[in-house]
């Protein structure tokens, strides 16, 4: 089997065998849990007259695409990268049939299959719920999970951040300290400095909205695109760099 | 026999100057080569260089006959390696580690995770964390994990560091079990010059980041009462202290 292929493997196990990734997984669901529950009770309350009858997915979509997936991504790069330095576990990679070009994009990669997987397991909880409360449209229902997927294509450049930060941090606490205070910063530019902020890869995290639904004039959607592949590239290129000249 | 190492004008410095400076050290096949020198010689840094965990060295790495820089995957696929620590993920269990190494080879049956256990004597306890297993132990999975995937060439820093008498004994058994039935080709590190003795058939001696002295165990014996004073000559030799 390709040595890349087999690297993704070893780094995608490595991560579904740390229970934090099920309990944040399982934070996320009961907040759409609470959410279902309280649309519920205010609409007991107020005697039907207030229905919160939104498309569920579609609605907890943010939480999942701005706080969830970029915690999970800060957290689960940094145990592949800083955390195995100081865990010096990162050598059995390095030293397997592997060049360490491949070791770095199998860690991106396999952070970014938990991503996947956390999406599509968040779509169903989300789908379930939207099917109990009622109001469940199988076209609502699958335009969302396109979402979802177009959703992910902006945690690419995410990763690369991560992975970056990971490069120049010497310990896990410092870097995902670092990884939280940058991607805070970056929304914070998104939000209140609007120029600058449409600039940042961050602003793009919604990036089904380029696709589903209004479309946006090509231009801008090229510039979007453009400016999305930029940062990726910037970034691995970065990370490469560094993670290639250092030893171990 | 063909060459299994080929190290020509190696040179690796750290920033804080120290290092290893124009290493020339050839491995045969069926060789099992130790290195030995005081803490801080090199020994290590030697090992890293060919392993691809030290970058910009200068000079030539040929393992297989092939450029370690061009052929980095195929040359790995035949090598084994424990360098430094064990590198164990603490919160997996013996087998799960052991598991975990196979999927970057592919291929690797688990039977034989049963059996590079059994071993080094782990097999009772492959359902154990690792992360409670004490130093020898945590020492015998890290060799499990070199011998995992039937390497051709095997690269062991301190190999028997953390084991007690009767674990250094199966250690050095397993070794040359190895040479002989398999041929496979060792580079071992050591500070002891008596293990060295008694486990290697060539020896080369590391000081101050240079290697001083290359010889078949059996030749350096012939001169010394020891491997031990083989060493100590070599390095009053470097440093032209006269030898009585």
């Amino acid at each position: 089997m390709n040595a890349f292929v087999l690297a993704v493997r070893n780094e995608f196990y490595k991560l579904i065998t740390r229970r934090k990734y099920i309990v944040l997984f399982a934070v996320g669901a009961l907040i759409c849990i609470g959410r279902l529950g309280g649309g519920m009770l205010i609409s007991k309350l107020s005697s039907g007259m207030v229905n919160i009858q939104s498309n569920m997915p579609l609605g907890m979509m943010r939480l999942m695409t701005d706080i969830i997936a970029p915690l999970m991504i800060f957290m689960a790069v940094t145990d592949l990268f800083a955390g195995e330095i100081q865990e010096d576990t990162l050598k059995n990679a390095l030293m397997a049939p592997v060049t360490r070009f491949k070791v770095l994009l199998s860690k991106a990669a396999s952070v970014f299959l938990l991503c996947a997987a956390y999406f599509v397991l968040y779509w169903l909880v989300c789908t379930v719920l939207q099917i109990i409360s009622g109001g469940a449209r199988a076209n609502v229902i699958f335009t969302a999970l396109g979402a979802y997927m177009l959703d992910l294509v902006p945690l690419i450049a995410l990763i690369g951040l991560a992975a970056l930060i990971n490069m120049i941090s010497k310990s896990p606490s410092l870097a995902m300290l670092l990884c939280i205070a940058a991607y805070v910063v970056m929304k914070y530019l998104e939000y209140y400095v609007s120029p600058v902020g449409q600039m940042l890869f961050t602003s793009y995290s919604q990036w089904h909205k380029l696709w589903i639904g209004s479309l946006l004039p090509v231009g801008a959607m090229f510039a979007k695109i453009g400016i999305l592949c930029g940062s990726v590239l910037i970034l691995y290129t970065l990370s490469y760099i560094i993670f290639d000249g250092k030893d171990y | 026999m063909g060459n299994v190492i080929e190290i020509n004008r190696l040179t690796k410095l750290y920033k804080n100057g120290r290092g290893i400076r124009n290493i020339n050290l050839t491995v045969e096949e069926g060789d099992i080569v130790g290195l030995l020198g005081p803490n801080g010689s090199g020994k290590t840094t030697i090992m890293k260089c060919i392993l691809g965990l030290n970058r910009s060295a200068e000079g030539e790495i040929k393992v297989f006959d092939k450029p370690l820089d061009n052929c980095f995957e195929e040359i790995m696929r035949e090598v084994g390696a424990l360098v430094e620590a064990p590198s164990i993920h603490k919160d997996l269990s013996a087998y799960k580690n052991l598991l975990l190494r196979a999927t970057l080879y592919g291929g690797v049956p688990k039977a034989r995770i049963d059996h590079v256990l059994d071993m080094v004597h782990l097999l009772p306890y492959k359902k154990d964390k690792a992360g409670r297993f004490s130093l020898g132990m945590k020492q015998r999975l890290g060799l499990a994990g070199a011998f995992l995937t039937e390497p051709r060439l095997m690269i062991l820093d301190e190999p028997v560091n953390g084991l007690d008498i009767e674990g250094v004994v199966e250690i050095r058994e397993i070794i040359k079990r190895l040479r002989d039935e398999r041929g496979v080709s060792f580079l071992i590190s050591s500070h002891m010059a008596g293990e060295i003795e008694k486990t290697c058939n060539k020896v080369a001696v590391m000081c101050e980041g240079e290697l001083i002295a290359f010889e078949t165990t059996e030749n350096a014996l012939k001169l010394h009462p020891s491997l031990e004073d083989y060493f100590l000559d070599a390095v009053r030799e470097k440093r032209g202290e006269i030898i009585i």
